[in-house]
């Protein structure tokens, strides 16, 4: 299992890196030069080669990404174009945010998704399974920022339970941190919590034809004893892949849904890195996003390896 | 596939839906025309007749501006499509068929790629690209070729294992010939499915980045700027946030409907009141069961087992089977396949599956601790179970990929009562007694580390561990190899003698009914047609089909020649002839045969279903001298 655990953490350092240098090359084609963005376009050209030199722009790409790389290694992502800040600090500003949107989100789409795919999964044909099969449908065709517009308008707003925009760091008070991210997470939690029930549906539905569950209703077990060692204990090896997509795809839409509830995440500062051309601080954004995506994949893989023995054992 | 009423009905409401959608966007130019200029005494009017969804803080009306809206929708999302279309179905194909090294490389960059979240990896093409409805697009079409890329490699590769591509390559057919000619045509409906969960992805998409002023820029009427507005005012006006949203949910909706629709053109969808295994059906009874003959210890009395057809109605498969297992005896079920044997052998185990029936006079089960009516149970009533075990063709498949043959065999003695501390060590004597020899070793692997005949000894023992009365087993050699079912075969008549087990052994093969049975009943289109001592029967073969399939045997013999197949195929449940259902292949059939259904009838354990059994004369096999 070790071994296994080893194998798996250095495969994904070269994807990383991968992810990195595409990103890197593909930003280099946008042409943007950040010393017209630093001192505007009526500086004389020495004062811009100050800035170029100093922000090591005027070095060949591929020397730029390997000194890059080398510093993304030690997270020191450079400096901004725009302002004289170090990337870094303001990805780090940032984090908490998305992390616990994206984190309450990931809850609610386990704690409502798991249970109704596995409630329709064990009934599939049933009343019961077509009727959470179509809320998941129309749950799944719900854009995450318009529950939360819906949710801040008609929710936040009229009750006043929860602050309708806004976000309340951990550190600061842990029950006012809760309020700020529970519309957030419930509405980018709901588009994954359909998408979740409908695959474990699935997952849950395939595993039940299979012969070795009819292997085990012949020796007499309880129905109980199927359905937890049998049928949700295989079921888990699909899901486990399946949440890991869910992940990648909570994280990249908590940037967007933050906008909703004006959280200041990740989301607020790349679309106005972007806006500003301030291109170190998008890629340390891809970055970031990869290395979390990567992290959790990561952990999802050791947990099928312990899932699955065929995975395991070679 | 035959869809369900409510389920044709959502169909047509979504097809309609996009219908509308595609008319909104196609007239929305000349939409809002002819109204009156917005004024700012409108702003954030009510729905009224004049403004049918009211309007927005400009006072411009909301329904028309949903109406243009479906036109940047559209024109967004077929944008996307096509992006990620052109460029990942072509790649995908390229990879997939090319293969080797190319292919290594090439996946190895679409993973990495695939590693950043997709809205974020828009975001970066974003910043390069520029923002605005096309360049945005063009950014989302790009993630979502790497998909479409990975989707039509895997399909590429399924394909290319398939027998008809090796076959096309041996005729000589050229790689570009084989991939448009053969493959594509087999892939496309997959990707057919795949572009439409694009198309509506990017719906929802183009509508997320123009809300965050990534994509259209205002004044253009998009659902997603439209939202960015009604978030300024979700204060004063929450209605504002409704009408767009519900835009986006619906065609999203609508699409997704659709192109579920279309993959169950592709897979097949499950149909409704299908049931499982572990639901299990209840048993209707008809009350004047016969009494058991004695020494029996399982009576079957009557016994029918009906499926649903593919058009709905219930297709019967097991038509009114009788018979008896007497205590230590073996007794075999033969028949081609599609004659019933299994269904029979899944019915008696309790192991059928809704929607499918099953009726009985009587379903008996004689133990040490007295007779069980088995179809007056409640289908969830487990305690009769283990007296019943069962042994299936596929091994490997009917064990638990997740649990060691040590946790198999552990469970079912737990399920028996065994003491814990007793488990191990009688699992262990288990595994030997099926002629396992490195129990300790075997007691740890997991089943895809066994090879086919240790995985079929490990179900036996799993049967055994259960101390059954009666073993059902369903073709327990048929997927095994040659030497390797001899040996099974052994341990089985070895086993019978030495626990004196009563076995319902299910085959199509009379060289096993030979080897191991005791008694054999012939089935043929759910019916058993003939029953007697293995010797009789085999031998002086008293029903033609009987006899038929004995001539079908090969035998290693002087002047026998080669085996005669049997000519025709066994009728299809649901497709019985009237009078005798073999008439139709029988050599000795006569008129009176197809008018007549005969009836099983015999004495002293030898019964047989054939009018003409009296005037014909029936070859069987010599018994064996050994």
């Amino acid at each position: 299992m070790l071994t296994f655990i080893l194998r798996r953490v250095l495969a994904v350092i070269p994807l990383v890196v991968i992810a990195t240098a595409a990103t890197f090359f593909m930003l280099q084609l946008s042409d943007v030069d950040p010393a017209v963005l630093r001192l505007g376009d009526s500086a004389t050209e020495e004062q811009y080669g100050e800035v170029r030199a100093e922000l090591g722009t005027d070095r060949p790409a591929v020397v730029q990404y390997v000194d890059w790389l080398s510093h993304a290694a030690r997270f020191d992502f450079g400096e901004s174009w725009k302002r004289p800040v170090p990337v870094m600090t303001m990805v780090h500003q940032r984090m908490p945010a998305t992390l616990s949107l994206t984190l309450g989100a990931v809850l609610v789409t386990i704690l409502i998704g798991l249970p109704l795919g596995i409630a329709s999964g064990v009934r599939a044909g049933s009343t019961a399974d077509s009727v959470i099969t179509a809320t998941a449908s129309i749950g799944q065709a719900m854009p995450a920022f318009w529950t939360g517009l819906l949710l801040a308008a008609y929710v936040a707003i009229p009750t006043g339970w929860f602050p309708a925009t806004g976000f309340v760091g951990p550190t600061a008070s842990v029950g006012d941190w809760a309020r700020s991210i529970i519309l957030p997470s419930i509405a980018l939690g709901i588009s994954g919590a359909a998408a979740l029930a409908r695959q474990t549906r699935a997952a849950v539905a395939g595993v039940l034809r299979q012969p070795y569950v009819r292997t085990a209703v012949s020796v007499g077990y309880s129905r109980r004893s199927i359905l937890g060692s049998d049928v949700l204990r295989n079921a888990a090896i699909p899901i486990v892949t399946v949440l890991g997509v869910q992940v990648s795809l909570l994280l990249g839409g908590s940037l967007i849904v933050e906008q909703v509830f004006v959280v200041p995440g990740l989301g607020s500062l790349a679309f106005s890195a972007i806006l500003e051309k301030d291109l170190p601080v998008v890629l340390a954004v891809v970055t970031v996003a990869a290395l979390l995506v990567t992290v959790v994949q990561l952990a999802l893989d050791v947990l099928y390896g312990a899932l699955d023995p065929r995975v395991r054992v070679r | 596939m035959k869809a369900g009423r409510g389920r044709r009905i959502v169909i047509g409401v979504a097809a309609f839906e996009v219908a509308a959608v595609i008319v909104a966007a196609i007239a929305s130019p000349w939409v809002g025309k002819n109204t009156s200029p917005s004024t700012l005494s409108d702003s954030l009017a009510e729905p009224s007749w004049n403004h049918l969804l009211g309007a927005d803080q400009q006072g411009r009306d909301v329904l028309v501006r949903i109406i243009q809206g479906a036109r940047i929708a559209l024109l967004a999302a077929t944008e996307a499509t096509l992006v990620a279309v052109l460029i990942g179905i072509p790649l995908g194909l390229l990879i997939g068929f090319r293969g080797g090294r190319v292919d290594l490389v090439a996946m190895r960059l679409i993973d990495s790629i695939s590693s950043i979240p997709g809205v974020v990896l828009a975001i970066a093409l974003i910043a390069t690209l520029g923002t605005g409805l096309s360049r945005s697009m063009l950014a989302v079409g790009l993630v979502f070729s790497m998909v479409m890329a990975r989707i039509a490699r895997g399909q590429v590769l399924a394909e290319r294992e398939r027998q008809y591509v090796d076959g096309a390559r041996v005729v000589g057919v050229r790689r570009r010939g084989l991939l448009f000619g053969h493959v594509l045509p087999n892939v496309a409906p997959a990707l057919i499915v795949q572009a439409t969960l694009v198309f509506s992805a990017a719906i929802a998409i183009e509508a997320g980045l123009s809300f965050i002023g990534l994509g259209v820029q205002p004044p253009t009427a998009s659902w997603g700027i439209m939202l960015a507005d009604a978030q300024d005012v979700k204060e004063i006006s929450p209605f504002q946030s409704v009408p767009p949203g519900a835009a986006i949910l619906l065609t999203v909706l609508a699409i997704n409907v659709l192109g579920d629709f279309l993959q169950g053109l592709v897979v097949g969808n499950q149909r409704s009141g299908e049931g499982t295994v572990l639901d299990g059906v209840r048993v209707q009874r008809s009350p004047d069961a016969a009494p058991a003959p004695a020494g029996a210890s399982l009576v079957v009395d009557t016994l029918d087992v009906a499926y649903r057809g593919r058009n709905g109605t219930m297709v019967r498969a097991v038509d009114g089977a009788t018979l008896h297992i007497g205590r230590g005896e073996v007794l075999a079920i033969v028949g081609e396949s599609g004659c019933g044997k299994s269904s029979l052998g899944l019915g008696i185990a309790g192991l059928l599956a809704p929607p499918a029936t099953m009726r009985a006079r009587s379903l008996r089960l004689v133990t040490d601790d007295g007779e069980h009516e088995l179809a007056d149970l409640d289908p969830r009533d487990t305690s009769w179970r283990r007296h019943v075990a069962v042994v299936f063709q596929e091994p490997a498949a009917s064990l638990n990929p997740v649990h060691s043959v040590g946790h198999h065999l552990r469970r079912a003695l737990r399920q028996r009562g065994v003491e814990p501390t007793q488990r191990a060590e009688h699992a262990e004597r288990l595994l030997r007694q099926v002629h396992i020899a490195d129990a300790p070793d075997v007691l740890r692997r997991y089943p895809h580390q066994l090879s086919g005949g240790m995985a079929q000894r490990v179900m036996i023992a799993l049967a055994l561990a259960q101390s059954p009365a009666v073993l059902v087993a369903d073709e327990p050699t048929t997927a095994l190899d040659v030497t390797v079912q001899a040996e099974i075969l052994s341990l089985l008549r070895q086993l019978c003698t030495d626990l004196h087990l009563s076995v319902m052994l299910i085959t199509h093969d009379l060289g096993v009914v030979a080897e191991l049975a005791d008694r054999v009943a012939v089935m043929y289109a759910g019916q058993v047609v003939e029953t007697g001592s293995v010797l009789d029967v085999i031998a002086t073969p008293l029903h033609p089909y009987t006899a038929a399939l004995a001539a079908s045997v090969p035998r290693n013999e002087a002047g026998i020649g080669i085996p005669e197949p049997l000519e025709g195929n066994v009728p299809e449940p649901g497709h019985w002839p009237a009078g005798c259902r073999f008439a139709p292949r029988c050599v000795h059939a006569v008129e009176a045969c197809l008018a007549e259904s005969p009836v099983l009838a015999g004495t002293g354990g030898r019964a047989f279903a054939c009018i003409r059994a009296a005037e014909i004369n029936l070859v069987g096999v010599p018994p064996r001298r050994s």
